[in-house]
């Protein structure tokens, strides 16, 4: 299912209830238990999907990835909405405006 | 867990990373070990054996230790890889299976398998687990299998309605297999057989309680029910046959806050204290878990528990899970420390006849693969010694010396 929305730093964002995953110790694996598929995140995608057990917004999450890795503001922001998108548009995030 | 002298590194090692204490020091002691000269083919055969590959990877590679050879990891990665994929498969499976029967107004109750591993690690690649196994009233278990069948499962083993009624009475579950891939799902109406003792399920129905699964409310086992039930089903059924087990108890211990007066309250009425206590033992005596006062002061009164322990252990680490020899089991007997033992001194027969006793005694497997009446069980402390010495052939006697 395709889902239009728009995040924004203002954005409380956390994973949807119905799935099960996996820390694969660098990655991870997302089962959607709404729609049987599996998905993949690399370390990073995986770190920001620990990170989403628990509401926050999205200017908090950026800022915790600005403390762990070493990379330019901009750059962590942009790959970060791009996640979170591809998260939603797959049904595994939910947010709240 | 720095006791056991004489026991192997790749031993140390394993139960290093199957116990749930802290996660500092046991990283800390995982790279102390790796410094050994390890034999890595042994230790990943025993590590298959225990069942506790994934929880190796885990740490290993959590260690970051460049002492581990790139080929085993590589094994390792694979080995942790299939179990995630694997256990979300059956996760998906239990989930679906669940709403059907809701659907169909059956009460369901999935227990051990991919529940237990989320329920236990959080991360179900940490424990693997072979099939999906769920509690329905007895008399939803037909309406349960035809669904079951719909939904395209079949019965493992095929019967007629004759042989399905005698089923019933006689046992304790029905296993089926998806056509397309062989996927085992269990229903149960009883959790065990009837030789590991008489666990009630109609007493679990009237105290279930509510779980999130994967944003599901679902029906689960108390958590001290579940406790006392994988005690029996670990060490009745199974003897303790690989850490796997011993791990489940110790992570329950560590993780859930157990009503310790229930759990010994609800063992006692099953008549399976000792069950239960030598699951608590054997957590504190091999993975270090602390056992609350409760626990301690009621083990402090069962001596011949250490002798119980001192074979388990020999078993787990011994490839083919054999016999440990007589001189072995005395050296584990004598490194038994600890606050959880008894104050009496620990075995008040000698030696000899404890460690013969010990081995002699019938386990699960003796009176479940031989049925006798009662009356005549006696014969299955002739049967076991006839087991071992086909399972050991002459060595056996070279073992009890």
């Amino acid at each position: 299912m395709t889902q239009t929305l728009s995040i924004s730093d203002a954005s409380v964002v956390s994973a949807v209830k119905q799935q099960a995953s996996c820390d694969l110790a660098g990655e991870a694996v997302i089962l959607n238990l709404k729609d049987g598929v599996y998905y993949g995140l690399n370390s990073v995608g995986a770190r920001v999907w620990t990170l989403l057990e628990q509401p926050r917004s999205v200017a908090a999450l950026h800022a915790l990835l600005l403390d762990e890795y070493d990379i330019d503001p901009d750059v962590c922001r942009q790959q970060l909405t791009s996640l979170l998108t591809d998260l939603a548009t797959h049904g595994l995030l939910e947010v709240a405006a | 867990m720095g006791q056991f002298p004489g026991l192997r590194p790749e031993s140390k090692l394993l139960l290093c990373v199957a116990s749930p204490t802290e996660e500092v020091a046991r990283l800390s002691e995982v790279r102390t070990l790796t410094e050994f000269p390890l034999d890595w083919e042994y230790l990943l055969g025993l590590g298959e054996q225990n069942e506790v590959l994934s929880l190796l990877y885990w740490h290993l590679n959590a260690a970051n230790d460049d002492l581990v050879p790139p080929a085993v990891m590589q094994r390792l990665r694979g080995v942790f890889f299939q179990t995630s994929v694997h256990n979300l498969s059956l996760l998906k499976e239990l989930m679906r299976v669940l709403a059907k029967l809701k659907e169909d107004g059956i009460d369901a109750v999935p227990y051990k398998g991919p529940s237990l591993a989320r329920s236990l690690f959080g991360n179900v690649a940490f424990r693997r687990t072979r099939d999906i196994d769920i509690l329905v009233r007895p008399e939803a278990v037909e309406r349960t299998r035809r669904l079951l069948v719909r939904e395209g499962y079949q019965l493992a083993t095929p019967m007629t309605d004759e042989e399905m009624v005698a089923h019933r009475q006689s046992h304790y579950h029905l296993e089926l297999l998806r056509q397309a891939d062989g996927l085992r799902l269990e229903i149960h109406w009883e959790f065990l057989p009837r030789n590991c003792g008489h666990f009630d399920a109609s007493y679990v129905w009237d105290h279930l309680v509510t779980e999130d699964i994967g944003g599901q409310p679902t029906l689960s086992l108390r958590a001290e029910e579940l406790f006392v039930l994988l005690c029996i089903h670990h060490g009745t059924k199974h003897e303790w046959d690989r850490l796997k087990w011993i791990a489940d108890i110790a992570r329950m211990i560590e993780t859930h806050r157990l009503d310790w007066q229930t759990v010994l309250a609800r063992a006692r009425m099953l008549g399976q204290e000792r069950a239960v206590l030598l699951g608590c033992f054997l957590s504190a005596y091999l993975l270090g878990v602390s056992l609350p006062a409760e626990v301690l002061s009621v083990l402090r009164n069962h001596s011949r528990l250490a002798a119980h322990a001192a074979l388990i252990r020999g078993r787990l680490f011994r490839p083919n899970r054999g016999l440990p020899g007589f001189r072995e089991w005395c050296a584990y007997v004598d490194g038994l420390t600890g606050p959880f033992m008894p104050k009496r001194p620990v075995l008040e027969w000698p030696r000899n006849l404890q460690y013969l006793k010990a081995v002699i005694t019938p386990e699960f497997n003796d009176r479940y693969d031989v049925r006798l009446p009662r009356w005549f069980s006696f014969l299955h402390y002739m049967y076991r010694p006839a087991r071992l010495w086909g399972h050991h052939g002459t060595a056996l006697f070279k073992r009890l010396n």
